[in-house]
């Protein structure tokens, strides 16, 4: 619909005709002026009840100018009567001063309802409406922010943890083979050789004595052949008794350098977890660290620009001759108001959160798993799982 | 790298062909072995079983032995005879055993070698075990 006032006219309705009220260009919607608008047909009388009533005559309009225009020009050219507005006498103001001064009424009113549209926006803190909803903004970004790094975390860890056991079991399992495998198998083959001396050959007994021959020096050579090689038997059994220490020694170094290894590669393990933790951690904490710096620069930046909204309209307060610093007195004294009220006390569940941030990684995970699964957990809730801490928030 | 339990197989089933396979080169040499000593004593045996009658002979030819006569000079002869048989036969034992030995000490040698060869595999397969446990410990902590 297009807007009708002052300077669009266009044929209205006989009613719209009537009084239609103009909206002066800067005015607020709300400020109207009282400037009668002739009909579209317009006649001498009825020109004469739109000017207004005790000031002027007229003899009529120019309609090719817009009516407020059209208004003025048909004062402007009236002989207007010396006749007072207020009060008798020859000396009263003309319809133009009177129109004037209606418009510096309107101006000034308009200047005090903005002042006081500034005051109020001072006093109660309108000024900085968008800059606390974007603040609201952006903590409800920082919680979510924060959860998440928080929900990464524990994914890490958990991963850690799960990585871990499954690495633990499989080298426990490899290592427990071995072991199981040479315990089984030991490695001395010498053990199991057979030693002996052999039967010496015979010494002829029957013959000689068929001869009547003696047979005892060969007897005794016979002994002395069974003697060396019973010592030839001796030697081997030497030997393979040393190759024997030898291969039984090597098969306890196999075991030892097996519990070596076994003990390294759980020790490896074991590092390699808290490493892993430390890094998970170590990033968790870079990503708080990084999310609040980016959360206290935009808070940074919202309340810089509230603040100089302020300060906007306090220079518009003052150059508009108003007084700003009563508003801001009576800000300070609702500041001071609230640095003199004495600190709410914290609830339980909230000192447990707080105690998070100096617990051990165990401690940590522990109170993050009761937090979440006990938000409004009360002090007898937080005594039974927590008893130290809860000695302390009493 | 990831832990593939089928080249442990593969070296292992290496190794035992390569061990099988010497035991067995081993085994035939040792029965040649044992042949050959066999038939060289047998051989000797034989010598000695048909030199003594001819010792005899020689002795009786020249009245030196007779179902009445038993000379010094024979019974010296047969005593040194029979100490002789006894001293070689001894001997061709000895050298048996003694290369029956070799042939034991490189058996067990080859045994230990090959055994040593199967704990060394299985000790490797235990440490890429752990390896492997531990590469995917990395990678499940995000680290890899």
């Amino acid at each position: 619909m297009a807007q009708r006032g002052v300077s669009s006219y266009a044929p209205m309705d006989p009613e719209e005709q009537q009084f239609v009220v103009g909206r002066a260009k800067g005015l607020p919607a709300g400020a109207r002026t009282n400037i009668p608008v002739p009909s579209s047909n317009p006649t001498s009388a009825s020109m004469a009840d739109m000017v207004p009533s005790t000031s002027v005559g007229g003899t009529g309009f120019d309609f090719s100018q817009d009516p407020f225009q059209a208004a003025l020009a048909a004062l402007g050219s009236v002989n207007i009567s010396p006749t007072p507005i207020y009060g008798g006498g020859g000396s009263g103001i003309t319809a133009s001063d009177a129109l004037a001064k209606r418009k510096y009424e309107d101006e000034l009113a308009k200047e005090r309802r903005q002042i006081d549209a500034y005051r109020s926006m001072l006093a109660g803190g309108g000024y900085r409406s968008g800059a606390d909803r974007m603040l609201a903004l952006i903590n409800k970004q920082g919680d979510t922010q924060k959860q998440g790094i928080e929900g990464v975390y524990g994914d890490a860890m958990r991963n850690i943890l799960g990585g871990f056991t499954t690495a633990k079991t499989l080298t426990g399992q490899g290592y427990s083979d071995l072991e199981k495998y040479l315990t089984q198998n030991p490695n001395n083959p010498y053990a199991g050789v057979q030693v002996s001396a052999g039967a010496a050959p015979d010494a002829m007994e029957q013959i000689l004595s068929a001869y009547g021959v003696s047979a005892d020096p060969v007897r005794a050579q016979v002994a002395a052949e069974q003697a060396a090689a019973e010592q030839s038997a001796a030697g081997f059994q030497n030997l393979l008794n040393t190759l024997g220490g030898v291969a039984q020694q090597s098969d306890a170094s196999r075991l030892a350098e097996m519990m070596m290894a076994q003990n390294l590669a759980q020790t490896t393990l074991g590092q390699q977890r808290f490493g892993y933790e430390s890094q998970a951690a170590q990033a968790q904490a870079q990503a708080l660290a990084d999310m609040q710096a980016r959360l206290a620069e935009a808070r940074l930046a919202q309340e810089s620009g509230a603040e100089q909204r302020r300060q906007e309209i306090e220079d518009t307060l003052a150059g508009a001759g108003a007084d700003p610093t009563a508003v801001k007195d009576k800000d300070k004294d609702k500041d001071k108001d609230k640095e003199d009220a004495p600190e709410k006390p914290k609830k339980p569940i909230d000192v447990l959160k707080a105690r998070m941030e100096t617990a051990n990684p165990t401690l940590k995970a522990k109170i993050e798993a009761f937090v979440e699964k006990n938000p409004r957990a009360g002090i007898k809730k937080i005594e039974k799982a927590f008893p130290k801490i809860a000695s302390k928030i009493k | 790298m990831a832990y593939d339990p089928s080249l442990f197989e593969s070296r292992r089933r290496g190794y035992t062909e390569n061990y099988g396979a010497t035991a067995a080169a081993s085994q035939y040499a040792r029965t040649l072995a044992q042949q050959r000593g066999a038939r060289a004593r047998q051989d000797a045996l034989r010598q000695y079983e048909t030199a003594q009658p001819q010792l005899v002979r020689a002795y009786s030819r020249r009245n030196l032995v007779s179902p009445n006569v038993r000379s010094g000079i024979f019974s010296r002869a047969m005593q040194d005879f029979a100490k002789e048989r006894a001293r070689g036969l001894s001997e061709f034992d000895l050298a048996q055993q003694e290369q029956m030995r070799g042939f034991d000490l490189e058996d067990a040698r080859l045994l230990q070698q090959y055994r040593s060869a199967l704990g060394d595999l299985e000790a490797e397969k235990a440490r890429e075990i752990a390896d492997a446990a531990r590469q995917l410990f990395a990678f499940r902590a995000g680290a890899m």
